[in-house]
């Protein structure tokens, strides 16, 4: 099986290195993309010189565009699995066996890694858990599925719904939107326990909290996904 | 309302109808946007040309001062114009991020292929 590891990168120079370091001891058998989001650092040539496998977008499209930008590759170059993983090192490489394991197996389309089902390892700050908690709950108000971390971007899913993220994937704070649209297509949702780390260095820009808007807006489109026609 | 206010009414929007006809010529718009400014220009023109019937439409349904019809109908052509390029927007967004998305993985095809070449130019 191929498997791909998608990594949006938005200034992330300085942890790529050791990211991609990672993967190869820990998880060798799996490719992986990075997703260069028009960043303004030299990521670009980092990844050029460190012969990095890298797709540089041309226009910052923000995290939904980046990663999208990835099942599209990964769609294109008959991958069976894709991953995705933050770029800021967040996500450990070791729990990747763990995460796609439900989908080798057959018992679900798209896992999430929760760091919450254990409760070990970097919990985030307090507002940000408060924030986290009621958006499973708008999830579960709307599909009845158990999300313990809706918003976690350490996520896999086969290639039935790579296809469904080629056609449609949203722009901004993609994350909880996606999973009420992957229960509306049926597709089979499981979350697994992983044990998460705070960001190496840098300043999270990708899932940087604009808390009013993060809230209306994902809050709202998780509603609308609910109510959208079912594509077939 | 008076011949001069009428005069000048209709002076200023056949300006705006020559400038949109213009920027048609031009092909500077497309003609697709172009249409309800035209339309809706035109609409004015009829207007000024004929208050008489601004007057009319006014007490026919009830609106006391005909001048408040005016404003009325403009905000509301004003809300469906800006709402429609609210439609276009996304639409452009969405083509935008497809091809910077297909832009930067045709460009690693294409690094991969120069690569492949040179190691066989190397053999």
């Amino acid at each position: 099986m191929k498997k791909l590891l998608i990594i949006p990168a938005y200034n992330e120079a300085e942890n790529l290195i050791s990211l991609v370091r990672e993967i190869r001891e820990k998880a060798p058998l799996y490719d992986y993309v990075i997703i260069n989001d028009g960043s303004t650092d030299h990521t670009k040539s980092l990844c050029l010189e460190n012969n990095l496998r890298a797709l540089h977008l041309g226009n910052n499209l923000g995290i939904g565009g980046a990663v999208q930008t990835g099942y599209r590759y990964a769609i294109r170059n008959g991958y069976d699995i894709a991953i995705q993983i933050d770029g800021d090192g967040q996500h450990d490489p070791a729990y990747l066996d763990v995460l796609i394991q439900p989908i080798i197996d057959n018992k679900a389309d798209f896992t999430i890694g929760s760091r919450f089902i254990e409760g070990k390892g970097f919990q985030s700050s307090g507002l940000r858990r408060a924030g986290i908690r009621w958006l499973d709950a708008i999830l579960r108000n709307s599909t009845g599925l158990d999300i313990t971390d809706a918003t976690s971007g350490f996520r896999a899913c086969n290639r039935k719904v790579m296809e469904l993220f080629a056609t449609y994937y949203p722009k901004d704070y993609p994350e909880p939107e996606t999973i009420a649209d992957l229960y509306r297509h049926r597709y089979r949702i499981l979350e697994v326990p992983v044990k998460m780390r705070d960001r190496q260095s840098g300043v999270s820009s990708i899932r940087f909290f604009r808390p009013v808007y993060y809230m209306l807006k994902v809050t709202i489109s998780i509603m609308i996904s609910r109510i959208k026609r079912k594509k077939k | 309302m008076s011949l001069f206010t009428q005069i000048f009414v209709i002076a200023v929007i056949l300006c705006f109808l020559c400038f949109v006809i213009a920027k048609l010529r031009k092909e500077q718009i497309e003609f697709r946007y172009a249409l309800i400014w035209l339309i809706s220009g035109i609409g004015i023109l009829i207007l000024s040309i004929f208050p008489g019937i601004l007057a009319w439409i006014a007490s026919a349904i009830g609106v006391g001062l005909p001048l408040n019809l005016v404003f009325f109908l403009g905000i509301i052509l004003n809300l469906t114009i800006s709402f429609a390029l609210t439609v276009t927007y996304s639409k452009l967004k969405n083509m935008i991020y497809r091809l910077t998305q297909m832009n930067a993985i045709m460009d690693e095809d294409i690094r991969n292929l120069q690569k492949k070449l040179e190691e066989k130019r190397n053999d």
